[in-house]
């Protein structure tokens, strides 16, 4: 449902309830702060026009209580809820909660939600609109082996045989040429009888060295889809991304046109209205989708600053009934953008840092854009994710976005706790990532034997 | 020692090829370390954060009468908790024998379930907290009777 709305209960903390405070204020749009007992303090609590405690430090009892965020949008005459990333943004549940009570929920429409966060269901929608996913065995394979040969065949070598009721890397196996797929398959199903209690597998193509590239899309309810290019967040650990980067390095513009379009195309398909991501693998000149997030990202700024477009104001606008005001053709990207996420972390160790900021003083200058809810005085609370601050930097090119990152690095202050700041140095003079176009298990790589494992010791 | 002191010192540190500098002055000893020393403590002291022990109480008789008795404390701030997942039995109980490293406890801090372990052999005397309380770096958690030797 989409109508205009005047006040914007915004269900979230930290540097993304800040960020959609912003576009809330910039629009004339009036906001409500909701916030748990630990969360008093927070920059945009102080800043929204109200605020609302809603329960006590455990997200659980506060950010996941849809009743509460439900009271209180009532309460406090909020005629919209924007939920952010993490928590509710992808509870298809809560998003059809907020539309029967009257209430314009800032996402997709509930049914999106539902379709695209199943693993399965989500595929089998992406395949019937032209996005190419992980070709595989799309169910168990059958007991036959002339018929397990065909479905390997069809898949393509090299494939991993996984057992279906596997996980966490336990149960599967990469087989790289014909002659090994019997005895694979024989052995990983014995496993899985034994071990999950489950004989049943499938094979999917064997990725070796993939990119994580993803699209970044906006839909209005009046039928206009747009894509706003690309990121590469390969840079990850653990599936976390550390630093996200658009455009991505090195691959074809055409090959992101046509990407493109199939994934606007898909909104339509599926109904889908607001800012969503596909996300893909990409590896060899081929993207293989793995799942689309029904929400902005976190990383959405640097696709903001090659674009010029505020994705949030977007979501705002379209929540609200607007067309979009501009076509894909009028889209145009400019330069390079970086993302660097800071964390409260121990940056060798990764051990969880929170506690009070004795000094903040972010970075600036030309090119440098920083959404963080730190101030000097700010105790961060270890409730919650350990993410402070995004620092992004805007260049002509990648040389000159990456020269500007280590920069504003250099000069940001973050004294009381640690961060993850000194990885990100060493990170950005490492030189395949200088280079460009590594896959996701580059930094892991590096993190466990070369140069920046060499630093924690 | 005032800060003028320190400083001096650490001036001189910053500008000799010496890593690490341990000074004791009356009762009162600083260590300064730089460079890929600086690195290794601060590995070395996050490491044992679990497993530090807190310093005696001297308000607490029993402390005082019994050496063998301590008190096992959360090495970051963060919540406490007793069982491995909600409704799991508890890693430990009151009376339950624990050896050196055993995992008796977590604090999860950031969304990051970080192990409390033991620190010795010994006996559980008291759990200090209830499960899924809120705890600050040093926050006693556990009383643990030593195995004495």
């Amino acid at each position: 449902m989409t109508r205009r709305f005047g006040t914007v209960l915004i269900a979230n903390r930290g540097e993304i309830a800040l960020r959609i405070l912003r576009a809330c204020r910039e629009l004339g749009l009036g906001t409500v702060a909701v916030h748990s007992e630990a969360d008093r303090t927070l920059r945009h609590v102080e800043l929204a026009d109200r605020s609302i405690c809603i329960g006590p430090a455990p997200s659980s009892a506060s950010y996941l209580d849809m009743h509460a965020l439900l009271l209180a949008a009532r309460h406090s005459g909020a005629d919209a809820i924007h939920p952010g990333y993490g928590f509710l943004s992808e509870n298809a549940t809560f998003a059809k909660m907020v539309e029967n009570a009257g209430l314009v929920f800032i996402g997709p429409p509930s049914q999106a939600i539902a379709l695209m966060g199943d693993k399965v269901s989500a595929k089998a929608a992406m395949r019937a609109a032209g996005v190419p996913c992980v070709p595989g065995s799309d169910g168990a394979l059958p007991d036959d082996p002339a018929e397990i040969r065909a479905i390997a065949e069809a898949t393509g070598y090299p494939l991993i045989v996984k057992a279906a009721g596997g996980g966490g890397g336990r149960g599967m196996r990469v087989v790289r040429r014909p002659e090994d797929l019997a005895n694979a398959v024989a052995v990983t199903r014995e496993e899985a009888g034994r071990a999950f209690g489950n004989p049943a597998l499938y094979v999917e193509r064997f990725l070796e060295q993939p990119r994580h590239v993803e699209i970044q899309v906006l839909a209005d309810a009046h039928g206009n889809a747009v894509y706003l290019g690309e990121r590469d967040c390969s840079a990850q650990r653990r599936h976390q991304k550390v630093v996200e980067e658009a455009p991505a390095p090195g691959i074809e513009r055409s090959l992101i046109k046509t990407i493109g379009r199939r994934c606007a195309e898909a909104c339509l398909a599926i109904g889908y209205r607001g800012a969503g991501t596909f996300e893909f693998l990409y590896q060899d000149g081929e993207f293989f989708f793995i799942e689309m997030n029904t929400r902005v990202q976190v990383e959405h700024p640097v696709t903001e600053m090659i674009t010029g477009i505020d994705i949030v104001q977007a979501q705002l606008r379209i929540a609200q009934g607007e067309p979009l005001d501009f076509r894909q053709q009028d889209i145009r990207l400019e330069g390079h953008a970086i993302e660097c996420r800071v964390n409260a972390e121990d940056p060798f160790r990764f051990t969880p840092s929170p506690g009070w900021i004795e000094r903040f003083v972010a970075p600036g200058g030309f090119g440098i854009r920083v959404d963080s809810h730190l101030y000097t005085g700010y105790e961060v609370p270890p409730n919650y994710d350990s993410l402070i601050a995004k620092i992004i930097a805007h260049g002509a090119t990648r040389e000159e976005a990456l020269v500007r990152m280590r920069r504003a690095l250099a000069e940001t202050t973050i004294d009381g706790i640690r961060t993850n700041i000194p990885l990100h140095l060493k990170l950005l003079d490492e030189l395949g990532f200088v280079e460009g176009g590594f896959d996701i298990h580059h930094l892991e790589r590096l993190l466990e034997g070369g140069p920046l494992g060499g630093a924690a010791r | 020692m005032d800060l003028e002191v320190i400083e001096r010192l650490m001036q001189m540190l910053s500008n000799s090829d010496v890593e690490e500098l341990d000074v004791t002055e009356g009762n009162l000893r600083i260590r300064l370390a730089k460079g890929a020393a600086a690195h290794r403590n601060a590995s070395a002291a996050a490491s044992k954060g679990h497993r530090q022990q807190s310093p005696t109480l001297p308000d607490d008789p029993s402390v005082a009468v019994d050496s063998n008795v301590h008190t096992i404390v959360a090495g970051l701030p963060g919540t406490f908790y007793r069982a491995p997942a909600p409704g799991a039995s508890p890693f430990v109980n009151a009376k339950d024998e624990i050896r050196d490293g055993q995992q008796i406890a977590i604090v999860e801090a950031m969304k990051m379930m970080n192990p409390v372990e033991a620190d010795c052999d010994g006996t559980v005397l008291e759990i200090l907290l209830e499960d899924a309380a809120a705890v600050q770096a040093g926050t006693p958690l556990f009383r643990i009777r030593k195995v004495a030797g």
